[in-house]
């Protein structure tokens, strides 16, 4: 659905013309309310997204795209090998003047930059020109007017988007007063989010999780380091 | 699952419309504004009827018709019309010059007042030298014998078994009578001076009314030779428009004058009736024309139809205002036509254009062959007041099953986009016993009304309808409207209109 279907078919249900600009007006603005409502709910799968940068020789510290929320992890494609994550006191402490350069190995997440988009630094600082590739939990942007005829599925995944109408409609009814009429779509919007939730669990087929070596090369969160020996 | 709402009920329309109140203090049986539109019995709200040529053929070149009539000479009925400089005999629709050697002025205000006087038609327009008679048959027009006492009579009537002039050249405060049983024949001192300008003569009860603005005298019969009227001023407004006087039943003469439309019941005072014109109608006539409007009584309708201009310039009759004397109500305007006369022809109302025609009204579903653009409003009603707000569901309209058109309905009120939906009435089935045929007809309802719902929108403590159809050979008739909506409570509006 276009973001304007969305918004149409929740003034229906609220009873509000649907050709008024000043009605969509306000149906969009609860649009993005219930869109940044329903991302926080979970890890959704559709907002897993990945892009790419340029390193310049020289340069150490690059902005990342302006829907990341979360960086995930980087490669070097160019040099063909995983950038570990780490963090800038660890980085300060190997190279405390930032003067080593060459193939950076390390990406520590630095702050944001002065537009508000996560910036990242690389360690060593890069001697050329390579491509940096990188995952990342995305948000959900702010809608205008200028963007009602797209489509909102890059942004909620078809099973959650009836969420937003209830969402919508159930703020819009607020606003009039019909507190019952804004219980029973809050309740129906529940519910679809719920669905969507059990959908965003299994979306991963029968993968299996296990936790991962430290020397592994992959970052996370955990790790465990064998201790030399045997077992009796 | 039913819908869980309350109802609010508009209509029947009773009430008829009502130009001097606001649509939020209108009564549900009343009317906020309507064009075309009649407000039948059962208060039930129709486009009216529409209009088609009398005379198939222009009278003398499109001349404009001065006035057209219906009356019973020599034992025939007979249609007449002065069309321009020239008298038409148009019974049965076809024109005859029955001129002769008459001399009528043409021109749109040399509109003519009329009256059977016995079995003699005799017919006055204050611009040409003579009254004009005619006796039907095959004989032409001539001049009304006067004995030279008076010219260019204004206006005319016949009560008491003789004719009677008012308003004539160099003295339009004089009226004339003829002598008994002899329209011919006037005595020299045969006249009566008010000192006021004579606009109009018509009989009520068992006297003449002599209407003059600043009031209406009346002459009394005593039964004396010598004096065998007496005079006497009765009240202290009378008529600005001579043609506009019709006597209803129930003894009651309506006439208009500048600031509206009265009625006289013979005693010392009038009354003003047409409160409901003022404000949004009224205002906007042009009260330097209203001495030229004319007014008929169609008692099959048991209406009155007041012609008359409306618009700051308009200078001949465009609106017809309607006064339904069995309601007590006023509905109209009808509009989208020119006329400069009117009369009863056939029991129908008739009335001539600018164009050579008489027009038959109230008969057909077009005015000849155009669409008839009719619409009604109704009132604006908050049905738990204006501090609580209601969410609007839906609208059921019961109307009457006139054919498969779409009728319009448009949502108003001041927090609410207005809306249109379209509901289409009635259905084109098929008569059980006629023309339904099994497993193929719809079959046609037997109930006068149908209803259907059509979408309503918005939160506001009121709301309003208007309804129109503004096609060709659509007729409509709707009785009710119910409107149903969720009381959602007290809700602070933090802006005027739409939010």
């Amino acid at each position: 659905m276009t973001n304007l279907q969305i918004i149409q078919i929740a003034l229906r249900r609220v009873g509000l013309n649907t050709g008024s600009s000043t009605f969509k007006d306000g149906a969009r603005d609860y649009l993005n309310l219930v869109t940044q409502d329903i991302a926080s709910r979970e890890k959704w799968n559709w907002l897993f997204k990945s892009s790419t940068f340029s390193t310049t020789n020289g340069t150490r510290t690059y902005s990342l795209a302006s829907d990341v929320v979360a960086p995930l992890s980087f490669r070097n494609t160019t040099e063909d090998h995983v950038i570990l994550i780490m963090s800038t006191q660890d980085i300060d402490a190997a190279d405390p003047d930032a003067s080593i350069n060459g193939d950076p190995r390390w990406a520590a997440i630095d702050g944001v930059d002065s537009s508000g988009n996560v910036e990242v630094t690389l360690y060593p600082e890069p001697d050329g020109t390579d491509t940096i590739a990188y995952r990342y939990y995305s948000s959900i942007p702010t809608f205008t007017e200028s963007e009602d005829g797209d489509s909102i599925t890059p942004y909620v995944a078809p099973v959650c988007q009836p969420a937003l109408i209830h969402g919508i409609s159930a703020l819009y009814k607020q606003e009039k007063g019909d507190d019952q009429g804004a219980m029973s779509d809050r309740q129906e919007m529940e519910r679809v989010i719920a669905i969507a939730g059990r959908q965003n669990m299994n979306v991963q087929g029968n993968r299996t999780y296990r936790m991962r070596r430290a020397d592994d090369h992959i970052s996370g969160k955990f790790s465990f380091q064998p201790t030399e020996g045997s077992i009796g | 699952m039913p819908i869980t709402a309350e109802s609010l009920r508009l209509g029947p329309w009773r009430s008829g419309v009502n130009y001097s109140l606001p649509a939020e203090d209108m009564p549900p049986d009343g009317l906020f504004e309507m064009e075309n539109c009649t407000v039948g019995l059962a208060g039930e709200v129709s486009k009216r009827n529409g209009f088609a040529k009398f005379n198939a053929s222009s009278m003398n070149s499109d001349a404009t018709i001065t006035a057209c009539g219906q009356v019973v000479l020599a034992g025939t009925e007979k249609v007449f019309a002065f069309a321009g400089n020239k008298f038409y005999d148009v019974t049965g629709g076809t024109a005859t010059d029955r001129t002769g050697s008459v001399t009528i002025t043409a021109g749109d205000d040399n509109t003519w007042d009329w009256v059977l006087a016995g079995d003699t038609l005799i017919a006055v327009n204050g611009e040409d030298t003579d009254g004009i008679k005619w006796t039907g048959g095959t004989s032409n027009a001539a001049a009304l014998d006067d004995d030279s006492r008076f010219t260019k009579p204004k206006w005319v009537t016949f009560w008491e078994n003789r004719a009677w002039v008012g308003n004539i050249n160099g003295a339009a405060d004089r009226i004339w009578r003829s002598d008994a049983g002899d329209i011919e024949t006037w005595g020299s001192l045969s006249f009566y001076s008010l000192g006021y300008d004579i606009t109009g003569l018509h009989p009520f009860q068992n006297v003449l009314a002599i209407h003059t603005e600043q009031g209406i005298h009346t002459l009394t019969p005593t039964g004396n030779s010598t004096i065998p009227y007496q005079q006497q001023q009765r009240t202290q407004r009378g008529t600005v428009a001579g043609r506009s006087i019709v006597t209803v039943p129930g003894e009651r003469q309506l006439f208009v004058r500048d600031d509206g439309i009265y009625q006289w019941s013979g005693g010392a005072s009038v009354e003003k009736i047409s409160f409901a014109l003022d404000d949004r109608y009224w205002p906007e006539l042009n009260k330097a024309r209203l001495a030229y409007s004319f007014a008929l009584y169609y008692p099959a309708q048991e209406q009155v139809w007041f012609f008359l201009p409306y618009g700051a310039s308009q200078t001949t009759m465009n609106s017809v205002v309607v006064y339904s004397y069995r309601l007590n109500a006023w509905f109209g305007p009808y509009n989208g036509f020119e006329r400069d006369s009117v009369a009863l022809i056939d029991d129908l109302p008739h009335a001539g254009d600018f164009d050579g025609r008489i027009m038959t009204h109230d008969s057909g579903t077009n005015d000849d062959g155009s669409a008839i653009k009719a619409y009604f409003e109704t009132a604006s009603i908050a049905p738990r007041g204006d501090a609580v707000s209601c969410r609007w569901l839906y609208n059921r309209t019961l109307f009457d099953n006139k054919g498969a058109f779409d009728l319009s309905i448009a949502q108003i009120a001041a927090g609410i986009v207005s809306n249109t939906e379209t509901i289409t009435m009635g259905n084109v089935g098929s008569l059980l016993d006629s023309s339904f045929v099994l497993d193929s007809s719809l079959l046609e309802s037997d109930v006068s009304a149908l209803t259907q719902d059509s979408d309503l929108f918005g939160y506001d403590p009121r709301t309003m309808l208007r309804y129109s159809n503004f096609n060709i050979d659509e007729p409509f008739t709707v009785r009710r409207a119910n409107l149903q909506y969720k009381p959602i409570g007290n809700v602070r509006e933090r802006n005027t209109g739409i939010e």
